[in-house]
């Protein structure tokens, strides 16, 4: 596996985030991820072998209600915190 | 200050008025918080009419319940129907809910008031209240100090007599390390055992909701109202608490568990002083003390980054700015919109977790982080169970360091991340874990830690050291 992550590294995982990132701020975020993935790695020397991953943590498994329908929100509460027009949300642009 | 179970049953009785109590908040409040920076925002016109109707009752005969006229402070990650919910971020900060919490209608139909919404790291990401875009939280007890993160607006408020309760959440530490930074209570419950519903997500296998109070009683009043199935999260437990009545500060029939991968290496000397005083003071009052082993303890931070990035990177990935949230102009394609309102609005922290996440749960690397972590968590939680045959409950600082300066550790995130060394083995595990203060005025506070749902068994051990110092 290759050491660390470089610029081109950050910038593509930004992109999957959907996040821009001036470009003078990579060089220090680079720096700070590399320090903390490093730490990460400490994790490598942990014998797990006996055990599986823990998800279900209070012990809660498939937990299932039943699909009626029930009071909802109004158009009007919804609508409220986004631009819209005439009770739609405006998007952004579908093309390029 | 009186304490919040004291005042709800003299407003109950017609002794004070609901009213004139909130007024003296309110102008506490408005003396005070320029100072502290402890709110984002006030809440004071809806909050005098609702003490009005809470004296309106108490005249008919109605009990207005178990917080009858107790104001209380919401963390601002917390839903409050018509009230601003910032979660500390530029991104939300003209966000309107159009629902309640569930923990917030729990509180208003026991009677209480929800005097304001506090101060947060944001999206309660933090351990010093210094990434809030509304600025930084002073320490009440230690001006220019942190108060603590990331719920260091609920703490600041309780410390600096704004209100005797406040609600935080608790993440990894987020509603111990403030009450332990400002001399003050802080219960962090069971996974589960209160409802998430209006909570906005930070980390959703941790987080959890829990009380910031001046004293023991008041923790376990608050954890009476807000604990307890609700069918809108689909992770709460059935869960019915009553340790406000059945509180006893009788811990002779108590084992409590120390474990040395808690003390010694990375803490400071004046912590671990402290907190062996109490454990002293513990034994004194009637404890057995008993040694455990928790060896995993010390990869629990890593392991608590990996997870919880992991699920902030997707939880956050709903801000976009659309439906809700900041946003600039929509006049250009999808992928730009959302990048620019999600690359405008976070801050470095957020931004950082956030890749942190992504980068963790990408193809290549899932195993290596994020499983490897979940592992590893398995593991903890099975030398928890071990412990816990032995003990009732473990002891351990809360946080490795009292106070530390403003700024002090600003550019170092790895450094601060390090600081919540001694409060993620809970979270990971699931465990309620109550911190309160080592001393009368001491900003350094320990842990007492219980089995899953044991909350009554803790708040007895806390109100027995809380009462004999």
């Amino acid at each position: 596996m290759k050491k660390g992550i470089n610029k081109s590294d950050v910038e593509k995982i930004a992109s999957l985030a959907k996040i821009n990132i001036e470009d003078k701020k990579l060089d220090k975020l680079k720096t700070q991820l590399n320090d903390i993935l490093e730490y990460f790695s400490k994790l490598d020397e942990v014998d797990t072998e006996d055990y599986g991953p823990k998800f279900d943590i209070s012990e809660l498994s498939n937990v299932f209600r039943k699909d009626r329908i029930k009071e909802s929100l109004t158009i009007d509460e919804v609508m409220e915190g986004g631009k819209n027009k005439d009770n739609y949300f405006k998007s952004p642009r579908v093309e390029k | 200050m009186m304490q919040a179970w004291k005042t709800a049953e003299l407003v109950k009785n017609g002794d004070i008025s609901a009213k004139e109590n909130i007024l003296r908040y309110i102008d506490i409040i408005k003396k005070k918080d320029e100072d502290f920076n402890a709110f984002i925002t006030l809440n004071n016109g809806q909050a005098v009419n609702r003490a009005k109707q809470i004296d309106e009752m108490v005249s008919e005969g109605i009990d207005p319940g178990k917080l009858a006229g107790v104001p209380v402070v919401i963390k601002d990650n917390i839903s409050t129907k018509g009230m601003r919910t910032t979660c500390g971020s530029k991104m939300l900060k003209d966000y309107k809910p159009v629902f309640n919490a569930h923990v917030v209608k729990r509180i208003i139909e026991e009677g209480g008031i929800v005097i304001g919404k506090s101060n947060c790291d944001e999206f309660a990401m933090g351990s010093s209240n210094e990434t809030s875009y509304f600025g930084v939280v002073n320490n009440p007890e230690k001006p220019n100090f942190v108060p603590g993160g990331s719920s260091g607006g609920s703490a600041a408020a309780v410390a600096y007599g704004a209100s005797p309760v406040a609600l935080g959440s608790d993440t990894g530490g987020s509603i111990r390390c403030p009450a332990a930074f400002c001399g003050l209570v802080g219960l962090k419950p069971t996974y589960g055992a209160v409802s998430r519903y209006g909570l906005i997500s930070h980390a959703s296998s941790l987080d959890q909701i829990g009380p910031i109070t001046n004293k023991v009683k008041d923790a376990a009043l608050m954890f009476d109202v807000i604990s307890g199935k609700d069918d809108k999260d689909q992770t709460s437990i059935e869960y019915t608490s009553n340790s406000l009545e059945n509180i006893k500060s009788d811990i002779s029939n108590i084992t409590l568990g120390v474990a040395a991968e808690f003390f010694g290496k990375g803490i400071d000397n004046r912590v671990e002083n402290k907190v062996k005083n109490s454990i002293s003071l513990l034994e004194d009052l009637g404890s057995n003390i008993e040694k455990v082993k928790i060896p995993t303890a010390e990869y629990s931070l890593p392991a608590y980054y990996v997870i919880s990035t992991g699920e902030a990177s997707s939880n956050l990935a709903r801000f976009d700015g659309i439906r809700y949230g900041y946003s600039e102009e929509i006049n250009k394609n999808w992928k730009s919109v959302f990048s620019e309102n999600r690359g405008n609005s976070f801050g470095d922290e957020v931004i950082r977790r956030i890749i942190l996440g992504t980068f963790a749960l990408s193809a290549g690397f899932y195993g290596k982080y994020y499983k490897k972590a979940m592992e590893v968590r398995s593991k903890l939680i099975d030398e928890f169970n071990q412990a816990f045959n032995k003990v009732d409950a473990i002891i351990l600082p809360t946080m490795p360091y009292p106070p530390f300066k403003i700024g002090e550790k600003k550019d170092d995130p790895l450094a601060l991340y390090k600081s919540d060394m001694l409060t993620v083995p809970m979270s990971l595990a699931g465990l309620p874990s109550i911190s309160i203060p080592c001393d009368k005025n001491s900003l350094i506070g320990m842990q007492i830690t219980g089995k899953m749902k044991e909350e009554e068994k803790i708040l007895n051990i806390a109100l027995a050291h809380e009462e004999a110092l």
